[in-house]
């Protein structure tokens, strides 16, 4: 089990930008909390993002420019929203296509599977 | 849907703005560890537990290795600046340095400007490998961290000492002579003892 969510942990960190990018472009604006809601009920619990690399990740994205927050207050708190940019829009379906390439890759090399179409 | 009082919302604050530095976020972790002690508290958990729980999830190692992650994530944007301008102005430098010096030897107008844009430059990248130096995450042996300070802070004083020469202004020479000797007591034997060190190796 232990081994299971350490792999998991591995696998994640090099897709957790596409999985950022992509919750983004499906729901509009997001706080981190509500993205890692997201992903925990999108994938019935098997995937939990570690908040430790998520607000990182989040910010690199902001300092890439490919995102850009809003701030809103909720009683005594700000909430701090983050929507996609032009530029991270046009980011987000290349790096799903790449993701996706990927994957079909790696299931072709692992499974000796012909490649399936992305579009 | 649980309301969480003002009393726990302060606890939340204190534990975060003691070890986060950011503000922007401080303010996402607070929102996050509220978030979570809301749902806890839904579930029917008491409240000190849903906070040390939320704490827990958060950042099972503490809050620091949020700090430290995102530190490390801020970094490589000021290094990207810092290396930008080493590089833009080490080449001014030299260029203007060599041209300036070709036209002191030819005796023709404008060689003294050309020099002090020349030095102006070296100083400004000598500042930034500075800063460079003093922000590293990365640990130097003693002896090579040393040998880089001695380096640049010769440099600059040998660069402001010219800068003064050339203005005619005073305390050139005791800039320059000091900054002479730390390159030249200092930072080149180290250099090449060290260059020495790693061919015999």
């Amino acid at each position: 089990m232990y081994y299971y969510r350490m792999l998991a942990n591995e696998l994640i960190k090099g897709t957790l930008t596409t999985i950022i990018l992509t919750l983004l472009k499906e729901e509009g604006r997001m706080y981190g909390y509500d993205i890692t809601k997201a992903v925990k009920d999108r994938t019935d619990g098997k995937i939990l993002l570690k908040e430790g690399s998520l607000y990182p990740a989040l910010h690199k994205l902001r300092a890439e420019g490919l995102v850009k927050t809003e701030e809103e207050l909720i009683g005594k708190r700000v909430r701090i929203y983050y929507r996609l940019t032009a530029k991270g829009l046009k980011q987000t379906t290349t790096q799903v296509d790449e993701l996706l390439s990927f994957l079909d890759t790696v299931q072709q090399l692992i499974l000796n599977k012909k490649p399936l179409a992305h579009g | 849907m649980a309301e969480l009082s003002d009393a726990t919302y302060d606890v939340i604050v204190q534990r975060v703005t003691v070890t986060i530095t950011d503000v922007q976020l401080q303010s996402e972790l607070i929102d996050h560890c509220c978030c979570t002690v809301e749902e806890l508290m839904n579930l029917g958990m008491p409240c000190e537990e849903a906070i040390d729980l939320a704490f827990l999830r958060l950042a099972p190692e503490g809050l620091h290795e949020i700090e430290d992650a995102f530190n490390n994530i801020q970094t490589p944007l000021i290094l990207t600046i810092m290396k930008k301008t080493v590089y833009f102005s080490g080449f001014v430098a030299t260029f203007c340095i060599l041209i300036g010096v070709m036209f002191k030897i030819m005796h023709w107008p404008g060689a003294s400007a050309i020099l002090v844009t020349g030095n102006l430059s070296l100083t400004v990248c000598l500042l930034a490998i500075l800063f460079g130096l003093l922000t590293s995450k990365t640990t130097f042996p003693r002896l090579t961290y040393s040998r880089n300070l001695f380096g640049i802070v010769g440099g600059m004083l040998v660069a402001s000492g010219i800068f003064f020469k050339i203005m005619h202004w005073q305390g050139g020479s005791i800039l320059l002579v000091l900054g002479m000797f730390l390159i030249t007591f200092i930072f080149l034997p180290i250099f090449f003892w060290q260059l020495y060190r790693s061919e015999v190796k």
